[in-house]
């Protein structure tokens, strides 16, 4: 989809979304704007958008493209809203551990494992935004899961598919997001390790090369004004070094470098779960989480062995990235029926 | 406050932490209260942050939202490497007549929608302010605001000033106060001197990137280029006793040594795009039609001419500017047509600035002008109509005298596109849509079509000729310029005996103006010396009681115009020997 056919989408299913009527004639839109949003959008109730700068003004129609007047109001509106939800995620299909095991977790067919139990899991979606900017900036888009209890937290990728969620209420463990959002951050902080440390190695070498050239530069002029006026040299070397200093404060400005993250919004999602115990290749019994949305297999940190002592071990052989798989939610729900999962078990706190 | 969080790092190690916003509250807090916008809000949320994501200068963002700019391979590169390599400060030196101010918008408008450049100041000399204005409205949708009053300084984010003026008291030390995101300086050789306020003004303004713009940025000099590559990168080209040893090979300063490895240095920091075969120009084949006005028209000529200098005269220079002004543009409507002249006596006649017996001969030049009902120059510009079938684009300077063309070609049978600065921008654009579907004539104000590709027709008339010769090389500039593959016929309409032939004098016969590349004026006139507008200049000479002194004065002039433009061949020769190579890839 081209940049403009993205914007075209975002533009009308916002509009449509704050209550306005879009009609789309493929060259312009033709805008019934809600009063309520007037304002925001500095729109009249009667309006016309193009995405097309050489249309601009025609029937007084405002360009929508990347730094256009409207084109930022718009976002401006989309980002003060839905900044939060609820949603419950439908009965998947009754394999769907068994599949989401084979494809995340690398399990051979026919391997057996054990189905430890069957819950639902309330997991908070933390949609992050983040910047790293000196004399340039670079922007990313994050989306993290999180138990509620902040035990777990995990990357997933956007859109996250959630077509065919069902709004829901807050689930009975109440709003108290901090756990979950204090994991979300540590999650973001991992995932942006790497980049944010090669962008501060590239504004500091930049910085420093600039310091460098600037105290060469005055330094030199300094020692060049002395050496040919030795005794009238005061004032003009003062003038030098206060350029200077005026100059490094510039340079430190543009170059040094910010890493910034904010929470664009929040999602908690209700959601099938369950817990696996199957034999490892190395026949340690492994213990996984997987839930339905994201099916992100977790793996305990301490394998339960036979004589029931743990020691560390990495992750199993889950490296997979999650998948999701929208024909599951297509096949219909499970026959089991959703009283068949335990409500109560959603709120269960697990240890790490 | 924003809450820093430490990325696992060692304590007291310098790695850069990631800071949380501490807004993140409000929106957990928000959770739970009050009806959710819903699912689909929530994903518009996220689409809305991910549509609004700067990645680095990875891609230019800005191109969907310009208007009318061609997009131009060289363009691309030399702001791709602005952006890129050189970090937001460069020496933008292309020759003239490639577009260094697109680029330089361009440049603008990715730090713009990167939210890198919120307050911006342009300096450009005093004439050419509109022009940027116009052009940053039109082309990049960026709302400049020309420097009025010192409180302009602190209200306006995206500030246009001339450079004269911003230098001043109390308008420097505002500037000097400033954080500034970028300055762009226009016509940047007025920065050769680096004991000038000029240059002292711009070295101290604090600002995080920087474009100058000049074709020429060798004026006379080795040093100054020097000075004005040190304002951008100081040690760039080392100190300046090394760089007079290094790059310098005689004592005046005006041969370069060691010229590969200057180009290699001057690469850093300069782009310098060459005119390729693709970028050659047609020719452009000027035609001189002189008019003999009639009888009615010469008296009507004549008596205003009187008024204006026995007006102009009898203040000795003490005259108030409005009043000035007045009689310079009188002067410059009975040049273009009757109809227009009518209109400005009609206001005269009443206007205070005038005497009882001044407003009672004003009031006698009205009845005059408006007892003429025709124009010859009328009559000659429907001749030439009537012997060319291509599109023509007529430029007048006044409304009035667009409004009596329009009738008179209509009445001839043509279809006009009529377009001036009264327009609403759909109707501008619907005019330009017009002419280049079925009408033959475009009929245009000074407001005719900047940043508007017309450059279809390849046929202009100068139904009167400004008196400022950068406004008729905006009007060639709209029809000879890249992408125009044709011959460009420039047609001059004038009648002998009046200012205009005067102008024919000194801008056609002198100095071959409509010879010169779209660009290259502004650099002979700006080279004059003189203080005054050329505007000035030749109403000085105009107003003067005896023909002879006009005469005179009217040589001295031309004189100094001829040494300008061959300053300015010197000059375009000598930055072309040392610069050609410092752009590796130049447009093919």
């Amino acid at each position: 989809m081209s940049e403009a056919d993205s914007l075209r989408v975002f533009a009308t299913a916002l509009l449509e979304d704050v209550g306005a009527e879009v009609r789309d004639d493929g060259t312009f839109l033709w805008l019934a704007v809600p009063e309520a949003v007037q304002p925001s959008l500095d729109l009249p109730a009667q309006a016309c958008a193009t995405f097309d700068p050489d249309r601009i003004g025609e029937f007084d129609a405002e360009l929508v493209a990347p730094g256009s007047y409207l084109l930022e109001k718009l976002l401006t509106l989309a980002m003060r809203r839905g900044r939060w939800d609820v949603a419950r995620f439908p009965d998947p299909p009754e394999d769907w551990v068994e599949k989401a095991l084979r494809a995340a977790a690398d399990l051979p067919p026919g391997e057996p494992f054990d189905l430890v139990d069957r819950n639902e899991q309330a997991l908070g979606l933390f949609a992050f935004r983040t910047a790293l900017t000196s004399d340039e900036k670079r922007e990313a888009f994050h989306l993290i899961a999180t138990t509620l209890d902040g035990a777990e937290g995990w990357s997933v990728p956007w859109p996250l598919a959630e077509e065919g969620l069902e709004p829901a209420g807050l689930p009975a463990i109440g709003p108290d997001l901090g756990p979950a959002y204090r994991r979300a951050r540590e999650v973001l902080v991992g995932l942006m390790r790497e980049e944010t440390a090669s962008f501060q190695r590239i504004s500091l070498a930049a910085l420093e090369e600039e310091v460098r050239r600037i105290f060469r530069y005055f330094d030199g002029t300094v020692a060049e004004v002395r050496e040919a006026a030795p005794s009238d040299a005061g004032d003009v070397v003062r003038a030098i070094e206060a350029e200077r200093d005026r100059r490094l404060a510039e340079a430190l400005e543009r170059f040094e470098p910010h890493a910034v993250a904010s929470l664009c919004s929040v999602r908690v999602v209700l959601v099938p779960a369950a817990r696996i115990r199957y034999r490892a290749e190395d026949g340690e019994r492994v213990e996984l989480r997987v839930e339905a949305l994201t099916r992100q297999v977790r793996g305990l940190r301490e394998p339960v062995t036979e004589a029931g002592s743990a020691r560390p071990r990495g992750r199993p052989r889950s490296g997979t990235p999650p998948r999701r798989r929208t024909d599951d939610r297509a096949a219909g729900r499970s026959p089991r029926g959703p009283r068949a999962r335990s409500r109560s078990a959603s709120a269960r706190r697990r240890g790490p | 406050m924003s809450t820093p969080v430490s990325d696992a790092a060692p304590s007291g190690s310098s790695s850069l932490s990631l800071v949380f916003d501490d807004a993140d509250a409000a929106v957990l807090a928000s959770v739970g209260h009050g009806p959710s916008d819903g699912a689909r809000a929530w994903r518009l949320n996220g689409e809305a942050h991910r549509l609004s994501l700067v990645q680095g200068f990875d891609r230019l963002l800005s191109w969907s939202s310009l208007r009318g700019v061609t997009r131009y391979e060289h363009q691309e590169r030399t702001v791709l490497r602005v952006l890129r390599e050189m970090r937001g400060r460069a020496l933008l030196a292309d020759e003239v007549g490639l577009g260094k101010t697109v680029e330089a918008g361009i440049v603008l408008k990715e730090y713009a929608i990167r939210g890198l450049a919120r307050k911006v100041l342009i300096l450009t000399p005093p004439a050419l302010r509109t022009q940027w204005q116009e052009e940053m409205r039109e082309k990049f949708s960026l709302e400049f605001e020309i420097l009025r009053s010192a409180k302009d300084w602190e209200a306006s984010p995206l500030l246009l000033a001339s450079l004269d003026t911003a230098k001043r008291e109390p308008h420097g030390a505002v500037a000097r106060r400033i954080r500034w995101d970028m300055v762009i300086v226009d016509e940047a050789h007025r920065l050769k001197n680096s004991a000038s306020r000029n240059w002292r003004f711009v070295a101290g303004l604090h600002k995080k990137y920087m474009l100058l713009l000049t074709a020429t940025p060798i004026q006379n000099d080795m040093d100054e280029l020097f000075n004005l590559v040190s304002l951008l990168k100081p040690g760039q080209l080392h100190t300046y006793d090394e760089y007079l040893a290094r790059y310098v090979a005689t004592l005046d300063h005006r041969v370069p040594a060691r010229i590969t490895e200057l180009r290699g240095r001057l690469r850093g920091v300069m782009v310098r795009n060459r005119r390729g075969i693709s970028f050659t120009l047609p020719p452009r084949r000027v035609h001189s039609l002189p008019v003999r006005l009639t009888a009615a028209e010469r008296r009507l000529y004549d008596d205003v001419t009187e008024f204006v200098r026995d007006a102009w005269g009898v203040s000795s220079g003490r005259l108030p500017l409005p009043a000035r002004l007045t009689l310079i543009v009188l002067q410059r409507e009975i040049g273009s047509s009757t109809f227009a002249t009518a209109q400005t006596l009609a206001k005269m006649e009443h206007s205070p600035l005038f005497g009882f017996e001044e407003q009672e001969r004003l009031g006698g030049l009205r009845a005059q002008a408006e007892a003429i009902r025709d124009n010859v120059k009328g009559g000659h510009l429907q001749s030439f109509l009537r012997s060319t079938d291509e599109k023509v684009l007529v430029f007048t300077q006044y409304v009035r005298t667009l409004e009596y063309l329009r009738r008179v070609l209509e009445a001839d049978g043509y279809r006009v596109a009529v377009y001036h600065g009264s327009l609403s921008p759909w109707a501008k654009d619907e005019a330009v849509r017009a002419f280049r579907g079925d009408r033959q004539i475009f009929l245009s104000t000074e407001a005719g079509g900047e940043g508007r590709n017309l450059q279809f027709a390849r046929t202009l008339v100068n139904y009167d000729l400004p008196w400022n010769p950068l406004r008729i090389e905006q009007r060639i500039g709209r029809v000879h310029r890249l992408g125009q593959e044709k011959e460009v016929h420039v047609v001059n309409l004038w009648a002998t005996d009046t200012v205009e032939e005067y102008l024919i004098e000194l801008l056609d016969r002198k100095i071959h103006m409509f010879e010169l590349v779209v660009g290259e004026l502004d650099l002979i006139l700006g080279d004059l010396g003189a203080r005054r507008s050329f505007e000035d200049l030749l109403m000085n000479i105009w107003a003067l009681k005896e023909a002879e002194e006009r005469r005179a004065a009217l040589g001295r002039l031309g004189e100094s115009l001829l040494k300008a433009r061959a300053r300015y061949e010197t000059v375009k020769e000598r930055n072309d020997a040392l610069l050609k190579d410092v752009s590796e890839e130049a447009p093919a």
